[in-house]
């Protein structure tokens, strides 16, 4: 508790710096606006400053590297909240709540909703990190495979919540998500799997080209099937883009304190990613919603869920990057090599020998939450501004901005090709009614499943029992196994309640 | 690709369908939706027969690389047969092809929609793909974000070249110059290369 109280104290001392508040500003627009374009995540977004943070000091740099990452959580959110077009894989959940409202004619109260998950899910992330940032850094050593693959299982299970109307079509959905981890190389033995004497095929499926066309080209491709503006669907233009409002947010506050915690918790674990994290903020908030069948069909609960738990893993990320000199992300690897740039030695004495770094991270992880509080709900509505714009122009212009964004991330066409593909699939998928967000959120889990799997096993001498008798492993599992049970029961009993309404 | 344009092509077929006449929207072809289990079962026979044939690797573990996609595969032919038998099963029900669906309707109900555009784009996507490493990034985007606008039947020539040309500029700049972005160049980033030789 003093070491929590302290690190508040000199986390809001640094704030008070004007070159730190200066940064600070520069890095949540830069991270919003990175976020916000398909294909550039907060690794480029970082990527690109590092150079900047070599002339400057630490307590500067790392609330500056902090808060891009921050910022571009948010900004990931709100194409995908205003167009159906996520950032990156974490925004999936998001495009399909957020604009959902947004063709209700309710883009306000999804970006709004978007907005207040981001900021609170940052805000309460924050004490949480520092009295979790100790103990988890120990657990992250006791987290091998089987508690891995545990935590994977936990995140497929969730899949439960997305399977649609129709449960098998849902089950077909997520095992043909979990498929494309099994192109390319075995995971144990780097066997090549399923590259049918493609060369492209060897290193596998890339993951996030795969889940751009499932969820953006298809829905792009379902939406373009008709010229319309998008006035014409929604009530009224002040509706559309107005301030939801704190009365209509109150009902996300349950959401958005569950999914900070889920989101720091799984965020600390390296291997766990922010995705993982944020699936399962969103099965929670479905299992115990007073509205499950809201979900999916334009649920402020479930895009709380989802963005502040996503956010929030954000935090979670920093504990083992600062307490175990192990990066949780492709940011926290920049992070830390900005900070060996700087002299400092990456590893468990870190933090003891520059507590600074904890308070600089304290200070950025704040101040990027206070901007975005007092300039969140401002950038969100520039995006709103788009809304009023041609739909005939924004659409088309979304689809090539989406292959640019995907060509971007590895400047290879076959990632383009890829992303073309699965949008045709998923373009099938959603007319007949296979959900194709079971399907990304499967693709994502499903490597780091299998791998966790084969290597637990193979850890634990090919004894089964002994995998799953590590206590850790035991009750993550128990814990998926009750939740997949009341899933389905919730799910089968809400299709129905649904048929008997028709 | 008849169930595909189910919403302009129902009005042909409202009449034998069980949805109120006028409400076609999310109304899908119940043979297009077997064909698509079919493929499913294909796709799932096809992952059993492949993995059976895997080699153990030099790091033998009790699994394999094949008995992960074999389980998943056994289990989606499973699902994809009770999909194609429950359809088969209530085939008499209905007395025509169009049938609700489960998936997505269409957004504007009385908006006629056109189940040809989205492949007319995908040729467009397709068309980016093969002319970037020749044509280059310039003149490829300009030309997709071109051709995309105009199947959207927008005819304003600023809707149509003005716009894609100031979207085609600002993405290069900020992809290519401040991100870092390696286009494939053409002929116009090599000539824009030899006015401006500090460009990338």
């Amino acid at each position: 508790m003093e070491m929590m109280l302290t690190s508040l104290t000199e986390g809001v001392g640094i704030l008070t710096r004007p070159d730190v508040l200066l940064f600070l500003a520069v890095g949540v627009m830069w991270g919003s606006f990175c976020g916000a374009l398909p294909g550039i995540g907060s690794g480029v977004g970082i990527g690109v400053m590092v150079p900047l943070t070599f002339t400057m000091e630490p307590v500067v740099a790392v609330p500056f590297l902090v808060s891009i990452s921050v910022a571009n959580s948010f900004g990931n959110g709100l194409p995908a909240a205003v167009l159906g077009i996520p950032g990156g894989a974490s925004g999936v959940l998001t495009a399909i709540e957020g604009f959902t409202m947004t063709k209700r004619g309710q883009g306000g109260l999804a970006v709004g909703t978007n907005w207040f998950a981001c900021v609170f899910g940052q805000m309460i992330s924050i004490p949480f990190f520092l009295l979790l940032v100790v103990p988890l850094s120990g657990i992250a050593y006791v987290f091998l495979s089987p508690e891995l693959t545990a935590l994977y299982v936990l995140g497929l299970a969730a899949l439960v919540s997305l399977t649609g109307k129709n449960i098998l079509k849902g089950v077909a959905a997520a095992i043909i998500g979990l498929s494309i981890g099994f192109v390319g190389p075995d995971p144990v033995s780097a066997v090549s799997r399923f590259t049918f004497g493609v060369w492209e095929l060897k290193r596998g499926i890339p993951t996030i080209p795969a889940v751009l066309g499932l969820v953006t080209i298809s829905e792009l491709l379902r939406s373009m099937r008709q010229v319309f503006d998008w006035q014409q669907l929604m009530t009224t233009e002040s509706v559309a883009t107005r301030f939801p409002g704190f009365r209509a947010l109150r009902r996300s506050t349950r959401s958005v304190l569950t999914g900070s915690l889920i989101g720091t918790l799984i965020g600390a674990i390296p291997g766990m990613s922010g995705s993982a994290a944020a699936v399962m903020s969103y099965n929670q908030a479905k299992l115990t919603s007073k509205t499950p069948e809201e979900f999916g069909n334009g649920s402020v609960e479930g895009l709380a869920a989802n963005e502040s738990a996503g956010n929030a893993s954000q935090a979670g990320e920093m504990i083992p990057t600062l307490g175990l000199g192990i990066p949780g992300s492709d940011s926290m690897v920049l992070v830390l090599g900005a900070l060996m740039l700087q002299g400092f030695v990456p590893g468990p004495l870190m933090m003891r020998a520059a507590p600074e770094l904890l308070y600089a991270t304290v200070a950025g992880l704040l101040g990027a939450a206070t901007m975005l509080m007092l300039f969140g709900w401002q950038l969100g509505k520039l995006m709103l501004m788009i809304t009023k714009i041609d739909r005939s122009i924004v659409m088309p212009v979304a689809f090539v901005m989406t292959l640019i964004g995907v060509f971007a991330v590895r400047q290879s066409l076959f990632d383009v090709t890829v992303t073309l593909v699965f949008g045709v699939v998923g373009y099938y998928m959603l007319r007949y009614g296979f959900p194709v967000v079971a399907t990304a959120v499967a693709a994502v889990l499903g490597s780091g499943f299998e791998t966790n799997l084969r290597s637990g096993i193979l850890l634990m001498d090919s004894d089964p029992v002994k995998f799953l008798s590590r206590p850790w492993t035991a009750g993550i599992l128990c814990v998926a196994i009750a939740l997949l049970i009341y899933g389905t029961i919730s799910t089968v009993r809400m299709i129905r309640h649904d048929r008997e309404r028709m | 690709m008849q169930g595909e344009g189910a919403s302009e092509a129902g009005s042909s077929a409202s009449g034998s369908s069980p949805v109120a006449p006028g409400d076609l929207t999310g109304l899908v072809d119940r043979r297009v939706d077997v064909a698509i289990c079919a493929a499913i079962l294909a796709y799932a026979i096809a992952i059993l027969v492949t993995s059976g044939g895997l080699r153990q690797g030099s790091i033998p573990d009790p699994i394999g690389p094949g008995g992960w996609p074999q389980l998943l595969a056994g289990i989606l032919a499973v699902v994809a047969i009770a999909l194609i038998v429950r359809r088969l099963v209530s085939w008499n029900q209905a007395i025509g092809h169009l049938v609700p669906g489960d998936g997505s309707k269409d957004d504007a109900p009385n908006i006629p929609s056109s189940g040809l555009r989205p492949f007319f784009l995908l040729a467009v996507g397709a068309g980016w793909i093969v002319s970037l490493p020749t044509a280059g990034f310039l003149i490829t985007t300009f030309v997709a974000t071109v051709a995309s606008i105009a199947l959207m039947r927008v005819r304003a020539w600023t809707k149509v070249l003005l716009f894609p040309f100031v979207f085609t500029a600002a993405t290069w700049l900020l992809f290519g110059q401040v991100f870092g972005i390696r286009f494939p160049s053409g002929p116009l980033e090599r000539a824009l290369l030899d006015i401006v030789p500090h460009l990338r």
